[in-house]
């Protein structure tokens, strides 16, 4: 049985890459690893652990609002090749009233179409669930064969070799080229809500280097 | 065999895991968001010796130290099942003497010992020097029955592990040996945080260097 956890990790004589590594659980979030609330629009934002079952962390918008959580612009992941694996959802119960992107971003702002990141997007007038790349050329949504809904999905996202991939539930969905992140990133999580409030819920988060 | 993520070495991608918290109790201070930290006259703190994690230390009468991820009710955070849950720690208790709890384990009650009264719980104690483990377990209504086991408590570090099942069944091992039988009444109703906790009159320590817990 191997003990290591570094051995599990990586074979035998290979420099480990940063890694970081979110289970979400805990009576508060840690503002210590993360940055405050960003208010990208309105002031409702707001980041609370969930007392649920399995409820992990939300960060939650009133309507009309658009907020996220990410590392306060410390930026430890390679554009190049890195990636993320999430469990998370979005809770509106009007599906085209929220939405929710996870992954791996350069500003800790609300720059998303010219901005520089690679996530999943679950939500809004995109009928199913996508992944979501950008480079201050443009963006690409590159859609899955899954319909958006509410339930929880586990998401790994990757960039290696110029293409990345998302893979959703163990199945990959999703592959592209285009518009690929150019900037160190860090890892966030969004939430935006139209006219029903709602919430991006998270309840593991990994991003690592390759 | 290298798993490509820290999420694959539990879960296939195909699995959408559930809740999942481990701690390793390293660090200079135990981490106050994570943890709710609640003494009356003990203290909680880092020890400074090896593999010996963090230390919970009362020293007199009605002295008491609890450690708890599930918060106190501004806010709360339990997120782990009644049912269908597992927690593992691996634990130092302090030699046994008549006014002394030692308990470890899940409870809805996060500021105090699982072994309150009106608590849902399943977790494991030492008391009053009678030497023996005690599978403590409630339903959230009443007493915490306390149901004793043949199994003699010591003063090394020793693992729990604590299973519910689908009917909120409990069982325990200490270093994978069974202690007591599986207990079927008085079971847990309520979703549940780990917690550890000393109670003590005159000066005690325990000790804790791995708690995980997650929802099968």
């Amino acid at each position: 049985m191997t003990k290591s956890i570094y051995d599990q990790l990586n074979a035998y004589g290979t420099v480990a890459k940063q890694r970081m590594v979110e289970d979400f659980s805990g009576w508060q979030y840690d503002d210590d690893r993360w940055g405050n609330v960003v208010q990208i629009t309105g002031s409702s934002g707001a980041v609370s652990m969930n007392d649920t079952n399995d409820g992990g962390l939300k960060v939650s918008t009133g309507t009309n609002d658009e907020a996220m959580l990410a590392f306060n612009d410390i930026r430890q992941f390679d554009y190049t090749s890195c990636g993320f694996v999430s469990v998370s959802r979005t809770t509106c119960s009007n599906i085209a009233h929220g939405q929710n992107r996870t992954g791996i971003k350069y500003d800790n702002d609300g720059t998303f179409s010219t901005g520089d990141l690679i996530s999943m997007e679950c939500g809004y007038n995109n009928q199913k669930i996508s992944l979501f790349t950008a480079s201050a050329t443009g963006y690409e949504r590159t859609t899955s064969s899954i319909d958006r809904d509410t339930v929880y999905h586990s998401y790994k996202g990757l960039i290696s070799d110029g293409s990345a991939t998302l893979t959703i539930d163990g199945v990959l969905e999703c592959t592209t080229s285009t518009n690929l992140p150019t900037k160190k990133m860090q890892p966030f999580i969004y939430n935006a809500s139209s006219s029903t409030a709602s919430s991006a819920e998270t309840r593991y988060l990994e991003v690592f280097n390759t | 065999m290298v798993f490509p993520s820290v999420y694959e070495m539990t879960n296939p991608l195909t699995t959408v895991a559930k809740q999942h918290m481990w701690e390793y109790f390293t660090g200079n201070i135990i981490s106050p968001r994570r943890w709710k930290v609640t003494v009356a006259g003990g203290t909680v703190s880092m020890a400074d010796s090896a593999n010996d994690g963090v230390k919970l230390s009362v020293a007199g009468v009605n002295y008491k130290a609890t450690i708890s991820s599930g918060g106190d009710g501004n806010p709360s955070a339990r997120q782990f099942y009644h049912q269908n849950c597992t927690f593992i720690a691996s634990f130092k208790f302090d030699a046994g003497q008549a006014s002394t709890i030692q308990a470890i384990g899940l409870s809805n009650g996060t500021i105090s010992s699982p072994r309150s009264s009106g608590l849902s719980s399943a977790s494991i104690s030492d008391v009053t020097n009678l030497g023996i483990y005690y599978v403590d377990h409630g339903d959230g209504s009443g007493v915490v029955v306390n149901t004793s086991t043949t199994d003699k408590v010591d003063t090394n570090w020793n693992t729990v592990k604590i299973s519910l099942n689908s009917s909120s069944h409990i069982t325990t091992t200490i270093n994978g040996n069974a202690i007591g039988s599986t207990i079927t009444t008085d079971v847990p109703t309520h979703r549940m945080a780990p917690v550890a906790h000393i109670d003590s009159g005159v000066t005690k320590n325990m000790y804790v260097n791995y708690m995980e817990v997650y929802n099968t």
